[in-house]
């Protein structure tokens, strides 16, 4: 049987997991492929209009999969940690997908959407959190021994990430190719947002591997360089907990961020999304007051490729400008 | 202490009842008005929801007017209104105001600020007093959610006839000025006997029903929402919410004595929503499923744009939609909208409601 797996929102975070999962109890996971302008268009088409970019882009590549594969897991996640949560979008993401789908297939559409709850950690240690038609179909020996390896591609992957490997390479490696790594220069540049608008190609225009290349040669940074552990404890002495997981996670990398030592940070925030608006805040105050230069991007359907090369270009001229200012500053 | 806090509804009656009854002066910030979105839109992020820069422009007009103390409420999330204060708190400071800022947050969302915040409130007073200036607020914010709803009831019918507005005027005047509880009770029960008698007197005629749902800020603040319910009233439309103060109240401070609310709302809401989803999200979809059970004529769902939880819902809402056949009107609202042309979708949503109502009571003579 195949089962669709959307490559949006927090596959990016989970993705090669839930397929190694799928693949334990002899199951064909289908990952649909990266976000193209038809999946945009198609998510924007059945999402509610005042949806954010990503959520759009999820409906769009479940769509997309729905005639490729026989049922779709769509994940209900309620958080990643105890006491945070990501956004509700996440808690409600099946049913925004079901309302999608039944519009596009009928009451059937429905019907072949299979939805896996987690709340912190339960994805890999709790068993009920399965939708049951899974767990009915393969039976707890094999559910056992899914789950196990799924955690463990977990954690390998997401140690991948951390050394800096991007979402798809690391997939890659997991796959067992092999992935040259690439050269970094030596100016750091730390680039942060949601999972899903920095290492969807499409949505970014591939602005990672962009600022990688020759011509402006940076080394690049992403929260997923930094473990949980340093994101945390950069925020520690907030007044109040952010009780949003990414949105913690980047106020935290902009804080490691800047004992690196990066000559700027580019914020890749998407449109109408909830929680950055009040996280972007943040982070703007944050960096004016450490005199970080600061990019803020927002991510939305129209964001032609010129426009944002444009606004980067301008963005790294400001910062060399910038940073020669300070050389001289020190050597006088 | 001057203390300030921001508008919702009525809110600010029950609020200022109780924080004079702790011994505070009591800065109430100029009803919201143009000024107000200005400096909220001009201050606050581009992208933050509707409720946050009306929260600000109420502290900036309440600081200007000399307030020294805001006191806000908190949240442990996903709804975003759990971290306004903290975004707030550092646009005022920039802005150069010299204030404290006391957070109502509940327990468990990890900061000692609720009973820091208690205790400097309620410092002044003796425990008799702070349960007398409680019981006070707490008389007034049902007598108000009471008044109202027989008002939304009585109204449509009996307007275009002015009196019953200005009777509904001196009520909340009434009730704000008024600070013995047996003699709120009193305006209350002069207030239901003057309405009922109005009510007498007129001709029947059909009238639609109408249930508003939605995010609660927009949904009881009738500066933001454009007078929604007044508007309904005078097209002749009975307006019900289930949203209001006293349900707050009672749902999220005392759960544990007042479970229904919560039933009622999982019960509801688990064919098409049954998760939690921050916000008021489930709340909008079981009390749609309720209107199309009780055959209301349609639902307004009133959100500020961008706002998490409501978005959720709103995914779900045409199919009950579909299923029950009830219209729905969606507002989604930020400080661009305008009301000439949030009047006019109104007025065409009631058009609709009624060409509907004919055609099924039409129907229902030819059976
Ligand atoms: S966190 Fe923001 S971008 Fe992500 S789903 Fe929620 S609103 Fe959308």
């Amino acid at each position: 049987m195949r089962i669709g797996l959307p490559r949006a929102l927090l596959y990016y975070w989970f993705g090669p997991a839930w397929k190694a999962f799928l693949q334990e109890i002899r199951l064909m996971p289908v990952v649909s492929r990266m976000t193209t302008k038809e999946i945009l268009k198609q998510g924007v088409r059945v999402g509610v209009d005042e949806a954010c970019l990503p959520v759009k882009v999820y409906l769009g590549h479940c769509l997309n999969l729905m005639s490729e594969c026989d049922l779709l897991l769509v994940p209900r996640i309620v958080n990643l940690r105890k006491k945070e949560f990501i956004c509700p979008k996440f808690m409600g993401l099946p049913e925004m997908v079901k309302a999608a789908v039944t519009n596009e297939y009928g009451p059937e559409g429905k019907e072949r959407v299979l939805v896996w709850k987690s709340e912190h950690r339960s994805f890999w240690d709790a068993p009920p959190a399965l939708p049951d038609y899974l767990r009915k179909l393969a039976g707890p020996g094999k559910i056992k021994t899914g789950l196990h390896r799924a955690k463990q591609v977990f954690r390998e992957y997401r140690a991948l990430l951390h050394q800096g490997y991007l979402p798809d390479e690391a997939e890659e490696i997991l796959a067992g190719k092999n992935v040259h790594r690439r050269e970094q220069g030596a100016a750091g540049l730390g680039v942060i947002g949601h999972p899903y608008c920095l290492y969807d190609h499409f949505l970014n225009m591939s602005l990672l591997t962009l600022l990688q290349r020759r011509e402006y040669n940076y080394a690049v940074f992403t929260p997923e360089l930094f473990s949980e552990e340093e994101l945390s404890a950069e925020v520690a002495d907030l007044a109040k907990p952010i009780f949003w997981t990414l949105g913690r996670r980047m106020l935290g990398a902009v804080r490691a961020l800047r004992k690196k030592h990066v000559a700027g940070i580019i914020h890749l925030a998407a449109f109408a999304c909830g929680p950055e608006a009040l996280i972007g805040e943040l982070i703007r105050r944050e960096c004016q007051s450490y005199g970080l230069p600061l990019l803020q991007i927002n991510l939305d359907e129209h964001s032609g490729e010129a426009g944002l090369l444009t606004r980067i270009e301008a963005f790294l001229d400001l910062i060399n400008t910038h940073a020669h200012r300070r050389e001289g500053i020190g050597c006088g | 202490m001057r203390v300030t806090f921001p508008h919702m509804g009525q809110l600010s009656i029950p609020v200022k009842a109780l924080f004079e009854g702790l011994g505070h002066e009591v800065v109430v910030p100029p009803v919201t008005n143009k000024f107000t979105f200005e400096l909220g839109s001009k201050y606050a992020p581009e992208f933050a929801c509707l409720p946050f820069k009306i929260n600000l422009g109420n502290f900036i007009e309440a600081l200007e007017a000399g307030a020294d103390t805001v006191v806000m409420g908190g949240g442990v999330g996903p709804c975003r209104f759990g971290y306004y204060a903290q975004v707030q708190r550092e646009i005022l400071q920039d802005l150069g105001y010299n204030f404290q800022l006391l957070l109502l947050d509940p327990p468990g969302a990890g900061t000692k600020e609720l009973s820091k915040a208690i205790k400097l409130l309620a410092e002044a007073a003796s425990p008799g007093r702070i349960l007398s200036a409680l019981r006070l607020a707490w008389v007034k914010t049902r007598l108000l959610d009471e008044g109202n709803r027989l008002y939304r009831m009585q109204a449509p019918y009996i307007l275009p006839d002015n009196t019953v507005r200005q009777i509904y005027g001196d009520f909340l005047d009434q009730i704000d000025r008024e600070n013995r509880v047996n003699r709120l009770l009193k305006i209350y029960s002069t207030f239901t006997v003057k309405i009922n008698q109005l009510r007498k007197e007129v001709k029947p005629k059909p009238v639609l029903r109408v249930k508003i749902i939605g995010e609660i800020y927009m949904v009881l603040e009738p500066k933001v929402n454009f007078d929604l319910e007044d508007r309904l009233s005078e097209l002749g439309v009975e307006a019900h919410r289930q949203i209001s103060m006293s349900g707050w109240v009672e749902e999220h401070l005392f759960g544990v004595f007042f479970p229904h609310h919560a039933k009622r709302r999982k019960c509801l809401a688990k064919p098409y929503l049954s998760a939690f989803v921050g916000g008021h999200g489930q709340e909008t979809v079981a009390e749609t499923v309720d209107a199309g059970v009780n055959k209301y004529d349609g639902v307004i769902q009133v959100l500020p744009f961008t706002c998490m939880p409501e978005i959720v819902a709103q995914s779900v809402l045409p199919e009950i939609s579909r299923d029950f056949a009830l219209p729905i009107l969606y507002l989604v609202l930020d400080e661009h909208s305008a009301e000439a042309g949030i009047h006019t979708r109104l007025e065409a949503f009631v058009d609709l409601m009624a060409r509907k109502k004919r055609a099924r009571d039409l129907r229902a003579k030819i059976m």
